[in-house]
């Protein structure tokens, strides 16, 4: 198949397409590819987005024009299903649960994660690697292996059924791979820096602190990224540890309403609470969504 | 090393070690003796049976219909996501390429990957309620409408043995494809252009181009990802016990178990502690003969750039 | 927790403790054991009878009473409505209340450590099992209770004022462990003002439900039937009602001492057959086996389906989705045939939400003393008002009810002494999951009736094999 020979323009950015360059020589065969590219590229932006679309469509909907079909329009906005959702079906309080585990959880593991890492990057100690060692393997166990033993321990611990005792047990399983990713951040850092602020009488902690943390700031980011999605994700471990409803959090109290026997279910509720737990996220990834990707996939290519 | 030096790494090293030691080592060094016993979760007595739960393992045909799930899950799921993303990624990197930008990515590149990568930031669990009710046997759910359109009669999904982990399988797969297509457009767009140039200078075709060159140049990343996404199709949990029937008992009929639910399900509904943990070392064995196989698998020449 | 700084210094230090331990390779679980070694004997101690009249279990006045109740669709207020009533007669006692949902997870730590509450209502998806409970010896004998005078019963005794049955399906071993509040009966609901409209009256016999079916469909284009696909326990229980209304009881014993030949019998494979025709007449909702109940029970109570088998608390599930004189009413399954050994009439009642105390409680006798009051008419009355349901006590006015609660007390009625239940799902859950696997392949025809039974019956020798299984039965 041939391909044309438009002179090459710089290479840009590739999170950014190039400006459309209007009247370049398209030949035939080049356009039916477009055709196809755009076919495909089109269709699967359609599988993404059209279950999305259809939960917030549904969920202003009633239980009948639920049961009716699929495509039909709501009636009417329907804003009182998210409020049944937010306050009756308890998704409100989910979702500030979740807001607060994630945040102490991942403080927490940055917090931590950034310590050993500095502390395992930058001073050479007996046990040094065995430390190193002791974090990194945590990665290739499965959690499920841990859950049973661990269930009985966040019990004695009075860590169960509390939402910061889920954010710390949140930031102990993320350990292995914040200090995984960090360690290796920290050893690309210069030392002349933390000569510097050694020679300026800053200390230890106030080396740590004032000088090396702040230059880890990009690390850090990445890091923040995959535990934040990671702790928004996670189920197995509210399943758990969470026994009481006012300390579901959110993915949990949705799978709750969908599947647990016993209550009045409500079906527009369901996708109200859906369309809750999903909006934010979108809003949250549309703001920032050249850090996150970027974060990601530094993380993932490291 | 400097004064203080090692009242610094103590110090700073007691809590994290403190807190990973008893959340996270203690309950892995555990569960190897818990899975020798006969633990019932419900008193402190528990009497050694030694490898008794391990030779029922052996005889219990539901652990090997999940360890046959995951399997299935292991090599589906990373090799559908992968090529998906290779193939969308492709689309985008080279779609532009006969025209302007010599590879620079096809016209609204930024919207497609900001929309594919949506997905993956939506709770497994949320997803899974979410296409519960798109799979909704009747024809009102999603799927059935669609194909309602097309005069497909509903299709029962999530109630029939032979689609219902399909089902689960291709949400998975949903969920994954996007971040994997940024994975790779970004892994592709680090490729010097003068390579693809030359490419094209020699009449290379780009069904060609993408084997000879690009797939090479991007093995590593490749490689990753797909040890990445086996790793997480071994978990599977959250969408198996959030769409197979209600307390997520892997139904219908076993039909979409897998060695988490299944442990779950044993540990936390059965009670049975001590054949739970068993089923939890058995997952653990399934990981490393994973990882060990994947890495043999993938083992080639690096090509440098 | 009653008292929490103490008993959270000794468990966080015994946690943390355990946890080093268990880096150095030595197991947190014998840490467990020793520390929890030294059990109370609370409820084995005989009541001090004291002979008041308010407070027959003599209840230590100022012990405090820990109480934790399933928070499921019936909520938990008529329990600490309950607690009110209590807190009355014993001011001084503190009461901790807590509403749960997954009981297994809040209390098998606790049953672990010997740090009990006074009395659990232990029911929901995650409820903890009563049969390991009963092995360990770690269930109060609730005797006592049964034998105390009735709050407001005439001098009668609380086991005298109970529906018939309650106490048996309590008992383990000739020991009454669990005591069921609620009394639900089972059957195939259907809403009479649509059965009006149409001038359908509901079947006595099988063949009457097939014409019924048929007409239905002809009619209407509505399906005849649906059920909670994903959870095929509800689908087969119609199908175990009809055996046992064929056969009578000794189908009931041979399930639930798990003869040889219990689910083969000819009653249990002609009520099989009889549900495999739903199959092949095509008179089940499209799509039925994949729905949760929640979706199958929408669908029904919006005229996609007419019949569906269910429990009585569905009037309270349903909840909103019911529209407006809609009339739901239940009624057992029809005969299998003409000379069934019980009456058509004759429906599965039985009790639910078992309450229990652990032996190790500090305040068994609080526990037990709050259940009585429970069982009170005035309870009972106000846990209708609140639920829709019934409580276990037999007689009592339920004032205010709907059609379903109406129709389900017209049933209990009717059935009077026939009323029957089992117990092989509550003793043996290995055999009642595989037994619901089968009846969800049979009732998408995957399998036939032959291979169902064959299927059940395999399981129910498993069970019955299986040493490491303790035995209920009266073999």
């Amino acid at each position: 198949m041939s391909l044309d020979t438009t002179p090459r323009a710089p290479a840009a950015p590739a999170a950014r397409p190039a400006p459309p360059g209007p009247g370049d020589g398209r030949t035939v065969t080049g356009s039916v590819l477009n055709v196809f590219t755009h076919g495909f590229l089109l269709t699967w932006a359609a599988l993404v987005v059209i279950p999305l679309a259809w939960c917030v469509m549904s969920a202003f909907k009633t239980n009948d024009e639920l049961l009716s079909s699929p495509w039909s329009l709501p009636g009417a906005l329907r804003w009182g299903n998210f409020a049944d959702a937010w306050t009756n079906a308890e998704i409100g309080r989910y979702f500030v649960n979740t807001v607060i585990v994630v945040t102490l959880g991942t403080a927490l593991t940055l917090a931590m994660g950034a310590t050993v890492s500095y502390v395992v990057a930058r001073y050479a100690f007996r046990g040094n690697r065995l430390v190193y060692f002791l974090f990194v393997v945590g990665m290739t166990f499965p959690t499920f292996l841990a859950i049973v033993p661990l269930f009985f321990i966040a019990q004695s611990l009075r860590l169960a059924d509390s939402l910061p005792g889920l954010a710390v047990v949140y930031a102990a399983y993320n350990l292995p791979f914040a200090v995984f990713f960090l360690t290796a951040y920290f050893r690309t850092l210069p030392t002349s820096l933390s000569e510097a602020a050694f020679i300026d009488g800053c200390g230890h902690w106030g080396t740590y602190l004032r000088i090396m943390l702040p230059l880890a700031r990009p690390g850090l980011v990445s890091v923040g990224i995959f535990v934040v999605l990671g702790q928004w994700n996670q189920y197995l471990l509210p399943l758990i540890l969470q026994s009481s409803p006012e300390n579901y959090v959110l993915a949990q109290g949705l799978a709750n309403l969908a599947v647990s026997q016993g209550y009045a279910g409500n079906w527009s509720a369901l996708f109200a609470g859906l369309t809750i737990s999903i909006i934010p996220v979108l809003v949250v990834y549309l703001s920032f969504q050249r850090q996150i990707q970027g974060g990601m996939v530094t993380g993932a290519l490291k | 090393m400097r004064a203080g030096s090692l009242r610094f790494v103590v110090t700073a090293l007691a809590v994290p070690i403190l807190l990973y030691g008893v959340l996270v080592i203690s309950p892995y060094a555990q569960s190897f003796y818990i899975s020798l016993t006969d633990w019932n979760g419900l008193s402190p007595e528990r009497t050694f049976i030694g490898l008794d739960n391990y030779a029922r393992l052996v005889r219990d045909d539901v652990f090997w219909i999940s360890v046959w799930h995951n399997v299935i899950a292991v090599l589906v799921i990373p090799a559908v996501t992968l090529a998906l993303g290779l193939f969308f990624a492709t689309m985008i990197h080279v779609g532009r390429y006969r025209a302007r930008g010599g590879g620079r990515g096809v016209r609204g590149a930024a919207v497609y990957r900001i929309v594919y990568f949506f997905p993956h930031l939506l709770s497994i669990a949320v997803v899974g309620v979410l296409f519960s009710t798109v799979y909704d046997p009747t024809g009102s759910g999603l799927l059935n409408g669609a194909l309602g359109l097309v005069g497909i009669e509903p299709v029962n999904w999530l109630g029939s043995k032979d689609t219902a982990y399909p089902a689960m399988l291709a949400v998975i797969i949903w969920l994954s494809v996007g971040f994997y297509v940024i994975l790779f457009t970004s892994a592709m767009s680090s490729i010097p252009a003068d390579i693809f140039e030359a490419a094209r200078l020699d009449g290379t075709t780009r069904w060609q181009t993408f084997w000879r060159m690009t797939l090479p140049l991007i093995w590593d990343t490749v490689q990753v990802a797909g040890i990445y996404l086996g790793i997480h199709a071994l978990d599977m949990f959250a969408i198996v016990n959030v769409m197979s029937a209600a307390g997520g008992s892997g139904g219908p009929d076993n039909s979409t178990q897998v060695l988490g639910n299944y442990l779950y399900i044993t540990a936390f509904q059965n009670s049975e502690f001590g054949y739970a943990t068993a089923i939890g070392v058995a997952l653990l064995l399934l990981t490393l003969a994973f990882a060990a196989a994947a890495l043999r698998l993938t083992r080639r020449e690096r090509v440098e750039f | 927790m009653t008292h929490p700084t103490r008993a959270l210094s000794r468990r966080t230090l015994l946690g943390l403790g355990a946890g080093l331990g268990a880096l150095a390779g030595t197991g947190f679980l014998s840490a467990c054991a020793t520390s929890s070694s030294t059990r109370g004997d609370g409820a084995s101690a005989s009541p001090q009878a004291t002979g008041d009249p308010d407070n027959p279990l003599g209840v230590p006045a100022d012990l405090s009473l820990e109480a934790i109740i399933f928070k499921g669709g019936y909520g938990d207020q008529y329990a600490i409505d309950a607690e009110a009533v209590y807190q009355q007669r014993f001011p001084q006692s503190e009461i901790t209340h807590t509403g749960g949902q997954e009981l297994a997870k809040l209390l098998q730590p606790r049953f672990v450590s010997g740090d009990v509450p006074d009395i659990v209502c232990n029911a929901g998806a995650g409820a903890l099992m009563l049969a390991p409970l009963v092995e360990n010896g770690q269930l109060a004998d609730l005797t006592p209770l049964l034998d105390a005078p009735a709050e407001g019963g005439d001098g009668k005794t609380v086991r005298d004022t109970l529906l018939p049955g309650i106490v048996e399906q309590g008992t383990f071993g000739g020991v009454p462990y669990a005591l069921n509040y609620t009394f639900t009966v089972h059957g195939l609901y259907y809403s009479s003002s649509l059965f009006d409209e149409h001038g359908w009256s509901y079947p006595s016999t099988w063949a009457e439900m097939l014409d019924l079916c048929q007409e239905i469909k002809d009619a209407t284009g509505m399906a005849p039937w649906t059920y909670q696909g994903k959870n095929p326990g509800y689908i087969l229980t119609p199908l175990v009602m009809m055996a046992i209304k064929a056969g009578g009881r000794e189908v009931i014993d041979a399930l639930d001492n798990l003869e040889p030949d219990s689910w083969t019998s000819e009653p249990m494979l002609e009520s099989a057959r009889a549900m495999h025709q739903l199959v092949e007449r095509d008179f089940i909702m499209q799509g039925t086996s994949g729905l949760t109940h929640i979706q199958a029970q929408t669908y029904w109570a919006n005229g996609e389906a007419a019949f569906i088998p269910c429990g009585s608390w569905l009037e309270s599930e349903l909840g909103d989705v019911m529209p407006e004189g809609f009339d739901m009413v239940i009624a057992s399954p029809p005969s299998l045939t003409d000379d069934d050994a019980l009456p058509q009439a004759a429906i599965r009642g039985m009790g639910n939400e078992p309450f229990i105390v652990p032996a190790q409680a500090e305040n068994p006798y609080g526990g037990m003393e709050l259940l009585r009051i429970m069982l009170s008419p005035t309870s009972s009355q106000n846990f209708t008002r609140q639920t829709q349901t019934l409580t276990s006590l037999a007689e009592y006015d339920p004032q205010s009810a709907g059609t379903g609660l109406t129709s389900v007390r017209d049933a209990l009625t009717e059935s009077g002494d026939d009323t029957f239940f089992w117990r092989y799902g509550t003793w043996y859950s290995p055999l009642q999951t595989e037994a619901a696997n089968a009846t969800s392949a049979l009732m998408t025809g995957e399998i036939d009736p032959d291979e169902w039974s064959r299927r059940c019956q395999a399981a129910a020798d498993t069970v019955r094999n299986d040493d490491s299984i303790e035995k209920y039965g009266d073999q």
